[in-house]
């Protein structure tokens, strides 16, 4: 069925949606149409045995259960403050990224701050005296790595205590730490 | 000493549930009930489904009671959040559901092509109870869509405009739409009194 311009036209006019302008106009144009008065008829019919025919279905929930719901509904909404993922794992997730660089960071510069000024730990990390640490694992999931630096190229310019150096990859987040401790 | 909440005004309980006030909302909620709840089943015509949108909606309601500023009747404003409720969910439950038919009978007019002209007065003669009856019947068969737009339109009186903006189409599509859930409307409650002879 298409629907003629003119049906929407005549559903406008029933619906009072149709400027009063164009109303008049309608209205001559249907003295000269039965098919057109005959949509305004049943258009006019429905509209109204609709409307005043709605159908209500009852609602046979008891109150109490059904205010019941809505009550656990709203007190499970109020009781959650932190948005959804911020759990204590997630806590300590956010932790760990964030400190952990930091950590590497001041190693790192911990390092090299005690290599320039230790000729002797040079001397001793170019042949092969240095000693990994025991860093002990403390997080199964890490997987971690030893490797010895073996060389430092850049003399010191003062001599401090003998110290060994390791350095830690943490494959699983692409992350290196550097470990110095000194054997004196 | 506990307010009488039965007889206190709308306007009243509003103003106490958006103090905090649980027990004015929880009466809020038993007076408009019934209501919402048929509003939910008008729009989706599945009972269950209709309890949980109602009651979703009465929790949405809750959180936004702040922003009601009593511009309409709450109602009103409560009805208002039903159908948006209703509506979300039908959007997502028709992307889940190939509706090629509804698509087809939209674009064709559907069924009423095969039917015949509507009588003049197709429920002369029926109590309103039957009535009732039979167009809750007709309701049934018209798709989602079509539904919606009678419902927005016949039982909550919005404007083309109105309902236009809340299912995201145009006016001439809403007016198409309105036409033709009219005429199968009018067609299947001609083709039940045919069918009972009356």
């Amino acid at each position: 069925m298409d629907i003629r311009e003119i049906d929407l036209k005549i559903q406008s006019y029933v619906d009072g949606e149709m400027p009063p302008r164009e109303m008049l106009e309608l209205e001559n144009e249907l003295k000269a149409s039965a098919e057109g008065r005959e949509t305004m008829e049943w258009l006019t019919q429905i509209k109204r045995v609709v409307q005043e025919n709605e159908p209500i279905p009852l609602l046979d929930t008891p109150r109490k259960l059904y205010w019941e719901a809505i009550e656990r509904d709203i007190q499970g909404s109020l009781s959650q403050p932190t948005p959804a993922g911020e759990s204590k794992g997630n806590v300590f997730s956010s932790w760990l990224s964030w400190l952990a660089p930091v950590s590497a960071a001041c190693l790192v510069a911990a390092i090299l701050i005690t290599v320039t000024k230790s000729p002797e730990a040079l001397q001793q990390s170019q042949s092969g005296n240095s000693i990994a640490t025991g860093m002990k694992e403390t997080d199964a999931s890490l997987d971690l790595s030893t490797t010895y630096l073996s060389r430092i190229d850049e003399a010191p310019e003062t001599s401090v205590p003998s110290s060994s150096i390791s350095t830690f990859e943490f494959t699983s987040n692409g992350m290196t730490v550097v470990w110095i401790e000194d054997n004196e | 000493m506990r307010p009488d909440y039965a007889s206190m005004e709308d306007a009243e309980l509003v103003t106490a549930a958006q103090a905090g006030d649980m027990r004015s909302f929880e009466e809020l909620v038993a007076r408009h009930r019934d209501k919402i709840f048929a509003r939910a089943y008008s729009m989706s015509r599945n009972e269950e489904e209709a309890i949980d949108l109602s009651q979703e909606a009465w929790v949405r309601a809750w959180k936004k009671l702040g922003q009601f500023q009593g511009d309409s009747s709450f109602s009103t404003w409560m009805t208002r959040i039903t159908i948006n409720l209703c509506l979300d969910y039908l959007r997502k439950k028709k992307r889940r559901i190939f509706e090629s038919i509804e698509k087809m009978n939209e674009e064709s007019g559907g069924v009423e092509r095969l039917m015949p002209l509507v009588d003049e007065n197709p429920t002369a003669g029926l109590e309103k109870s039957e009535l009732r009856n039979r167009i809750d019947q007709a309701l049934d068969q018209l798709s989602e869509a079509h539904r919606s737009v009678i419902v927005m339109h016949e039982f909550e009186e919005m404007e083309y405009r109105e309902i236009a903006k809340k299912m995201d189409c145009s006016i001439g599509t809403i007016m198409s739409r309105l036409f033709y859930a009219r005429k199968k409307l009018a067609t299947l409650l001609t083709k039940y009194k045919q069918e009972e002879g009356l």
